[in-house]
């Protein structure tokens, strides 16, 4: 055996011998649990406290069943019974060592991966101070680092990059990729690089720079190792734009003034999965629009999991204090980030609608009715708690009669044609807004009208009737295949 | 989710439903109404009770099975009456006039 060995006659002096040396020179302590004064548990609490992942040895004498079950549970990485033979002392000293170091190594890695974590948080700040009154975030990261970002930076000449992105893997290769894309993507942006050709490169080094050939030569092949998610939106003020490209992030929804929404069109596959000839924008003026949101497919994930809709969970996480949103996210299966950038500053946007359900249902789910007002009503509860009150009840019924009459009527059941519903809130009106879209013909007829001339109440359109008696607004648009109604919140 | 109760003595017959009337399941309780209208004899009593303190939506098929028990009743000759704890389910009771061919009893229902 060669070791170099330092002994003491009892803990004191153990201790003593073990600050005086310095106790990450120590690589393992063999210790009797018999000693004067103090005993070999002491020991072991004592070097547990200053130093965990230092290896500790108790000797007992035989038969000790309780003593080696304590000093196991206590933290001690192995024990001996008395009598012990040179070569098991020897083996058993050797395999603390090894474990001693290997302890050390994984502590400073993980020392080294949170220091990469903070770097992560440095890099997400909002750089735009200007923005903040226009922009909400939720983020909450599943693992120290490598986890999804969000940047808001100024790009100059009144312009703005936000940038969502989610890379594959949660370690610090994740972090790698992530940190040099945000890099790369400020710097080039700055200089008046588009973001298309931004966007172009990062995929062409993603798919064969980080992957060359065995020569070290790029890939003659797209083969995928990294891959990136990203949304990127570049606000202008003084052209009044927003051009947003989406590759691999849930299609990012566009919201307008009157609550309504729409997801984007056009979207791309994550950077490094597939060659692209050329990534297409889509520009939008912002006198058309609310805003715009942004979240990964952690927060579509956790909706799910809630059996709610995302717009509801959106809503509550942007609108509650950190407390309340950790009461809601308590086991998120990945990193949750959603962002919110309005066009209007906090105080008009309390006149405009938000969304609080969007969701596209096929003609054929008229089976699953129940399912879906389940779906409604735990939104409504979730984002709303008790505001509602028993006004819910009111507002599940009429989504229920329109759904209803759009997916039999204007899908015609059938599981090729989609009808829409939109669920908006106004905290300000105190109204919940409802819009309800159809393929179909539609009709011509007024429903106030329709309704007044019903003669019997078991007719035809008794759904519309309902609906048109229990709302405050009701109307119908697009030669009747659009149904919008509106009801007061409170009682 | 549902069950009648004939009380002789006060000549009236109690069918209670559990949960919502609803398109999906209209028709069922429909049928089951009719089965204990028939089992229980009209000639036993004069009133009919239909609980539904436990529903919080009706809609329109709902509303229309319900029309059509209502309806059956009359013609029988007895009175019914309604029992609800859903604001909601009352406004559309009263915005359909039900409430002028049968009695509907309403107690708001308290909040927990």
């Amino acid at each position: 055996m060669d070791f170099h060995v330092l002994s003491a006659t009892g803990v004191d002096e153990a201790q003593a011998i073990i600050l005086k040396k310095g106790i990450l020179q120590i690589d393992c302590v063999l210790t009797d649990f018999r000693m004067p004064v103090k005993s070999g548990l002491d020991l072991l609490d004592w070097v547990m406290r200053k130093d965990s992942s230092l290896s500790t040895i108790i000797v007992t004498a035989e038969g000790e069943k309780n003593l080696v079950r304590d000093s196991l549970r206590s933290g001690a990485s192995d024990y001996l019974e008395k009598p012990v033979s040179r070569q098991v002392l020897g083996g058993a000293i050797s395999r603390g060592v090894e474990r001693t170091i290997r302890n050390r190594q994984l502590l400073a890695t993980d020392q080294e991966v949170g220091a990469v974590g903070r770097m992560d948080q440095i890099f997400q700040a909002v750089r735009a101070p200007e923005i903040l009154p226009y922009f909400k975030c939720y983020y909450r990261p599943l693992y120290k680092v490598g986890g999804d970002f969000i940047n808001v930076l100024p790009i100059g000449d009144e312009r703005y990059l936000f940038l969502a992105g989610d890379v594959s893997g949660h370690d610090v290769r994740a972090a790698f990729v992530s940190a040099y894309f945000q890099g790369m993507m400020r710097g080039l942006l700055e200089h008046n690089t588009s973001l298309q050709d931004v966007l172009q490169l990062f995929n062409r080094i993603l798919g064969k720079e980080w992957v060359p050939d065995e020569d070290g030569s790029e890939s003659s092949d797209f083969r995928v190792q990294s891959s990136l998610a990203i949304c990127a939106a570049v606000v202008e003020y003084k052209s009044r734009k927003v051009h947003m490209i989406n590759c691999g992030i849930p299609p990012p929804w566009i919201s307008y003034r009157d609550g309504s929404c729409r997801r984007m069109t056009r979207n791309y596959s994550p950077l490094g999965w597939f060659p692209v000839e050329a990534f297409g924008i889509e520009s939008l003026s912002l006198d058309d629009l609310a805003g715009f949101y942004i979240c990964t497919d952690g927060l579509t994930d956790y909706a799910d999991y809630l059996r709610i809709d995302p717009f509801s969970l959106i809503y509550k996480l942007l609108s509650s204090s950190d407390e309340v949103c950790n009461r809601i996210v308590t086991q998120p299966p990945d990193d949750i980030l959603v962002m919110h950038y309005q066009v209007d500053q906090d105080s008009d946007l309390e006149n405009l609608y938000q969304p609080l359900i969007f969701e596209h249902y096929s003609g054929d789910e008229f089976k699953d009715i129940d399912r879906l007002q389940g779906i409604w009503r735990r939104s409504l509860q979730f984002a709303l708690s008790e505001e509602l009150g028993d006004k819910i009840y009111d507002v599940l019924l009429c989504c229920r009669e329109a759904v209803l009459n759009a997916l039999v009527y204007g899908c015609d059941k059938s599981p090729e044609k989609t009808c829409t519903i939109q669920v908006t809130v106004s905290q300000k009106l105190g109204r919940i807004g409802v819009r309800i879209d159809d393929p179909g013909h539609g009709h011509g007829f007024d429903i106030t009208e329709r309704v007044e001339k019903m003669k019997a109440l078991d007719g035809s359109h008794l759904g519309l009737a309902i609906i048109d008696n229990l709302c405050d607004k009701c109307s119908i648009e697009n030669d009747g295949t659009s149904l919008i109604f509106e009801l007061a919140m409170n009682n | 989710m549902i069950k009648g109760v004939l009380n002789r003595s006060k000549h009236n017959l109690t069918i209670t439903l559990k949960g919502d009337v609803l398109s999906t399941n209209a028709e069922e309780f429909s049928d089951n109404i009719n089965r204990i209208i028939k089992k229980n004899k009209p000639a036993n009593w004069d009133e009919l009770k239909l609980d539904l303190n436990s529903a919080r939506i009706i809609d329109s098929m709902g509303l229309n099975m319900i029309l059509n028990i209502v309806k059956q009743v009359q013609a029988a000759g007895k009175s019914m009456k309604i029992h609800i704890l859903s604001s909601s389910i009352q406004r559309v009771f009263l915005f359909s006039r039900l409430d002028k061919a049968v009695d509907i009893v309403f107690k708001k229902r308290r909040r927990r």
